[in-house]
This record gives structure tokens, C-alpha cells and sequence, in this order.
């Protein structure tokens, strides 16, 4: 097994679940994914300057997968809809009530609770792959939570 | 931390404070019923958000590499003496493995160099490395029927 593999490999289903939620279905997922390890493996050199391959592989997987977005939405003359679905990630106890608010959200919000909760990426990854200032990562996290947590406060969630 | 701060308890749920600032938010927690409930709510939608196994591969490295050429050089070589030709000339070279699912071919340009890279998943089949003054080709043996 090459180097790049050893190194990409343990982060390629991370990489496929990630453009799978962004782009709304595992087929164009994996197409996605397998582009991003393309993209990768030509701009290997750039990373000696990053001390993560998983935030540096899941950076370059989530600007590919909002580009197809984009050429999507070129091709269909439509508005661009962001078609991240967290039915794409099944996390077991997801309820009805909760992916229709978590569809409510900006696309930032749900990103970052998706990052940080499904992903288990702490700060400074997050940050990276939204590229946005670390120190503006645990406010965004909060209001994000504090939208969501409404609901669940009320009991209205269902495990 | 006297007085109520959500942006605390919400750093302590995520592991980012400091050990003396886990230790103020702990004792506040104690005596704040409020708080105590707020990072309930946020306990549980960290549970019904997380994966049923963990997505990220445990104990993968965060790692740095040596410089980029040689970076560059053991991700085509793999084990395999890296040769350098005139573009007459080309050279047919295993890299080893096993592939799987569908494949993806792509020509990508960067800073004059071009590479033609097929791919099944996170596999490299296939690679063409082409410069003005030397081209490497290496490509993955094909499985025996």
C-alpha cells in the first residue's frame, strides 16, 4: 500500500459520510469522495504545512461537495438549496421532530453541529473545514444548540 | 465562574476549556440547577446526533510529512525505484494492491505538472505524472481471472 493510502485510507468512509450529508445521497457521496482523494493526492505537497490529514481531507471533500452544489444549481437554473440531509448520516436515535428542525437551521448551523456531534471533530478542525476563526466556533456551536435545544427541551423529542 | 455563563457550559460539554476553567464550570454546575438542565439539553442532542460506531478512524494519525518531494515521491513510487524519462519513453511499474468498487479517471493540473490519476474509492490504480522533462507512469497490476 502506497504512502497516500496509508495515510488517506482510514479517512475515506469519514470523507464519503461527509459528502453524502452535503450532497443529499450516497451515490453522488462517493462519486464526491472519490474526487476529493484525486484532489488530495495532487495537493499532497500542501501537506507538510498541516498537522491533520483527517481536517486537511474532510477541508478539501467539503469545498468539492459545495462546488457540485454549485454546478448543480447552474445546471438546473435553480436556487441553490443545500441538500445536506442527516438521513444520509443515520445516527440511530434521530427522530422525525428532529431532522425537520435541524432542516430549519442555516446550513453553517446544521454543519456544525453535524461536525462536531456526528463527526467528533473538535474546534480547530471545524474551523478549518468551514473555514472560519477557531475562536468564533464555540458562539456559533452555542446559538446552533440553544435553536435546537427549544425542542428539546420541551420534551417534544422522542428517542 | 459566579454567575451563569451558557458559553461555558457549552465549551465544557465540547472538552475545549482549560483544566481551571473545568473546575469553575463543575463547581458552578453544583450549585446551578439551571445550568445543570442546560447541559442536559445539550447532553442529549449530542446523543441522538452521534453515529451508531464511530465514523473517525480510531487512533488515525494527525500526521505531518517530510518535504513535500519526497512526499510526492513515495505516494507514486510505493516501494518501487522512481524513474525519470524523456516524454518518448515511458515506464510500466506494479504498484500492488487490491481494487474495489468503481473507478474514477481524472485529469488534474497543478503548477505546470499534469496528472492523470485513476482511483477506485481511496485506491490509486492508476497515476501519470507529466512534466516538460519527465513522465512516470505507474499503474496498479490487474487481478488474474
Amino acid at each position: 500500500m502506497s504512502d497516500f493510502e496509508s495515510l488517506c485510507l482510514p479517512h475515506y468512509r469519514a470523507v464519503k459520510k461527509l459528502c453524502s450529508y452535503l450532497l443529499g445521497n450516497v451515490g453522488e457521496g462517493e462519486d464526491a469522495a472519490q474526487e476529493t482523494f484525486a484532489k488530495a493526492l495532487v495537493r499532497l505537497p500542501d501537506l507538510q504545512e498541516v498537522n491533520s490529514v483527517r481536517s486537511w481531507l474532510m477541508s478539501i471533500a467539503y469545498r468539492h461537495s459545495l462546488d457540485r452544489l454549485r454546478a448543480r444549481k447552474h445546471r438546473n437554473h435553480v436556487e441553490l438549496e443545500r441538500a445536506s440531509s442527516v438521513q444520509q448520516l443515520d445516527p440511530p436515535h434521530l427522530s422525525l421532530e428532529l431532522q425537520e428542525v435541524l432542516q430549519q437551521l442555516s446550513s453553517q448551523e446544521r454543519d456544525l453541529l453535524i461536525l462536531k456531534h456526528y463527526f467528533g471533530l473538535d474546534y480547530s478542525e471545524i474551523a478549518r473545514i468551514l473555514e472560519i476563526p477557531t475562536n468564533q466556533v464555540g458562539m456559533k456551536l452555542l446559538r446552533a444548540r440553544k435553536a435546537v435545544g427549544k425542542v428539546v427541551s420541551k420534551g417534544e423529542l422522542q428517542s | 465562574m459566579n454567575s451563569c455563563d451558557e458559553l461555558k457550559v457549552s465549551l465544557y460539554l465540547d472538552g475545549e476549556l482549560d483544566p481551571q476553567g473545568v473546575v469553575e464550570v463543575e463547581k458552578h454546575l453544583r450549585q446551578c440547577r439551571a445550568c445543570r438542565e442546560l447541559l442536559s439539553t445539550f447532553s442529549s442532542l449530542q446523543e441522538q446526533l452521534s453515529p451508531r460506531a464511530p465514523v473517525l478512524a480510531e487512533g488515525a494519525p494527525h500526521n505531518t510529512l517530510p518535504s513535500a518531494l519526497l512526499a510526492l515521491l513515495l505516494a507514486a513510487a510505493t516501494g518501487v525505484i522512481w524513474f525519470c524519462y524523456r516524454p518518448s519513453q515511458e515506464q510500466m511499474a506494479p504498484l500492488g494492491g487490491r481494487p474495489n468498487g468503481s473507478t474514477l479517471r481524472q485529469t488534474l493540473e497543478r503548477e505546470n505538472v499534469r496528472y492523470q490519476v485513476e482511483t477506485q474509492g481511496a485506491q490509486l490504480l492508476e497515476l501519470e505524472v507529466m512534466d516538460r522533462d519527465c513522465k512516470l507512469h505507474l499503474r496498479r497490476p490487474q487481478e488474474k481471472i
